[in-house]
């Protein structure tokens, strides 16, 4: 008999061998969360620089209010999907919440931001279509496309130069174009050149979908993403979006101003096949959307937050991974051994951070990932840049 | 120009690339040399190659690495390579049979 889990054996041996360098960097345990920044990990408080709860939303109170009362009054799961019993009105309230939000006529809610992308991109693209992503795209992208059966054609990173060329090559297959982009890049935290991609609508004829699930409450004079904040509301047809990072809750979104968007409710698997969120979920998301309509100095502190970060990195001579003022903070290391280790001398002082390594990186780079909250002070930062210029520094 | 490239696996290239290259190299062992070529960034362990190395079990290249080195296959030869067809690719002689058959396709 061949034991199915042989094949993994390499993991496990990475794995082992980060163990005997120090803690679990793949998944420490937070034995107490305190606030949005703060956590209790291996018994001592540290600050959290690396949880994408850009707008601090997860302690805020009137989230928690409104989750509790739902919970009381709606009790704790569906035990259904959105197209059986698991469809509550106030479902259809935050959907009706985020439209407005966003700007567009539709949009539909699902249990989680993965489920997002693998809903709206297989129910967008099918066999005959073809499915154009970009080589840094997250899994949930790729997953998508995996589960669309459409054609996939990979273009370099934040070029549109090399999309041009690939979609003059790419042979038809009597279909429709998909061209999927993401606003922030989560593991470098560039942004997509948005305005570049969408000057090759015209002579390549295709749909665009922007995942904005880094971006969404942080970019944008609206707080909408970047489509927002590059001006391109209308070229970008289909939006993505997570609830799982500037909300501080779990659940993903899909929407869009297309006539037939609602038709998506019956085509997406990843929605149809599975219990829709929780009352509680939905109702703090819904109470966190309106917080974050009319609370945008979030938006200001982010940005400031981001910013000092992003000097006092550079100060320190860092290679980052991208030369733009970013939520996400990444410090490029040479190799998994040295990064592992200062990660855990990083934790050991007091800091959270993430790690990430090949093959979740684009370029086989090691990284160490910071993601700035809205709700850090300036001692917060100060403290993680002190952090990394006594660790990476060295 | 109608024989092999004068490339080594040491990345040395002496023939124009791109559109010329695809009129020039449709033989499979100007294919074979040039795809062979093209992997030396990406074999870091400098293991000998042949038809039958297995790209990613043998090179130890993960599947990001892979994709990355398809997309250098697809300019080189100016093709496309679609992901789809990537995961049933294993070995360099799988390679070359699509190549083969990708060129033909474009340059009938």
């Amino acid at each position: 008999m061949i034991d199915l889990l042989d094949k993994h054996k390499p993991i496990t041996e990475r794995f082992e061998r980060m163990m005997t360098i120090g803690a679990n960097a793949m998944g420490p345990v937070n034995d107490r969360i305190i606030s949005p920044t703060r956590a209790v990990i291996n018994g001592k408080e540290k600050i959290l620089a690396g949880t994408n709860n850009y707008m601090g939303m997860t302690f805020d109170e009137s989230c928690i209010a409104a989750g509790q009362k739902a919970l009381a009054e709606l009790g704790t799961g569906t035990t259904g999907s959105r197209v059986a019993n698991g469809n509550y009105a106030s479902h259809q309230a935050l959907e009706a919440e985020l439209a407005q939000f966003l700007n567009r006529k539709h949009c539909i809610v699902f249990t989680t931001g993965y489920q997002a992308n693998l809903g709206m991109i297989s129910g967008l693209a099918g066999p005959r279509d073809t499915v154009f992503l970009d080589s840094d795209s997250h899994s949930s992208i790729y997953d998508g496309c995996t589960l669309s059966g459409a054609k996939l054609v990979r273009f370099r990173h934040n070029d549109a130069a090399d999309l041009d060329k690939r979609m003059s090559r790419s042979e038809d297959e009597g279909g429709g174009r998909l061209v999927v982009l993401e606003g922030i890049y989560s593991m470098l935290g560039d942004r997509a050149p948005l305005k570049d991609f969408v000057a090759l609508k015209e002579k390549h004829k295709f749909q665009l979908l922007v995942d904005e699930a880094h971006s969404f409450g942080v970019l944008g004079p609206n707080g909408r993403g970047l489509a927002d904040e590059a001006g391109i509301h209308d070229e970008a047809d289909f939006i993505v979006g997570t609830f799982s990072k500037s909300v501080g809750s779990i659940g993903g979104f899909g929407a869009g101003d297309h006539p037939f968007f609602e038709t998506l409710r019956y085509a997406m698997r990843p929605y149809l096949f599975t219990a829709s969120s929780s009352p509680s979920t939905i109702a703090t998301s819904l109470q966190a959307i309106k917080v974050l309509a009319a609370e945008p100095e979030r938006r200001d502190r982010i940005r400031a937050n981001s910013s000092r970060l992003f000097d006092g990195f550079k100060a320190l001579g860092f290679e980052l991974g991208c030369e733009e003022v970013s939520p996400v903070v990444a410090v490029k290391c040479k190799d998994e051994i040295s990064t592992i280790q200062m990660w855990n001398q990083i934790l050991d002082a007091g800091v959270y951070v993430n790690i990430a390594l090949p093959p979740g990186t684009p370029n086989r780079l090691c990284l160490l990932r910071c993601s700035v909250s809205a709700a850090h002070s300036f001692d917060d930062i100060d403290k993680i840049i002190e952090v990394f210029g006594r660790v990476v520094k060295g | 120009m109608g024989g092999p490239p004068e490339a080594g696996h040491d990345g040395i290239f002496l023939i124009n690339p791109g559109t010329a290259l695809r009129d020039t190299m449709t033989d499979t062992t100007s294919i074979l040399n040039e795809i062979c070529t093209l992997l030396t960034p990406y074999n870091a362990e400098k293991k000998p190659l042949s038809i039958n190395t297995d790209i990613p079990a043998e090179l130890n290249i993960d599947s990001v690495g892979v994709l990355d080195f398809i997309m250098d296959v697809e300019d080189k030869f100016d093709i496309e390579i679609p992901m789809n067809v990537v995961s049933e690719t294993h070995t360099i002689g799988d390679l070359v049979k699509v190549v083969e058959a990708r060129i033909k396709k474009v340059s009938p």
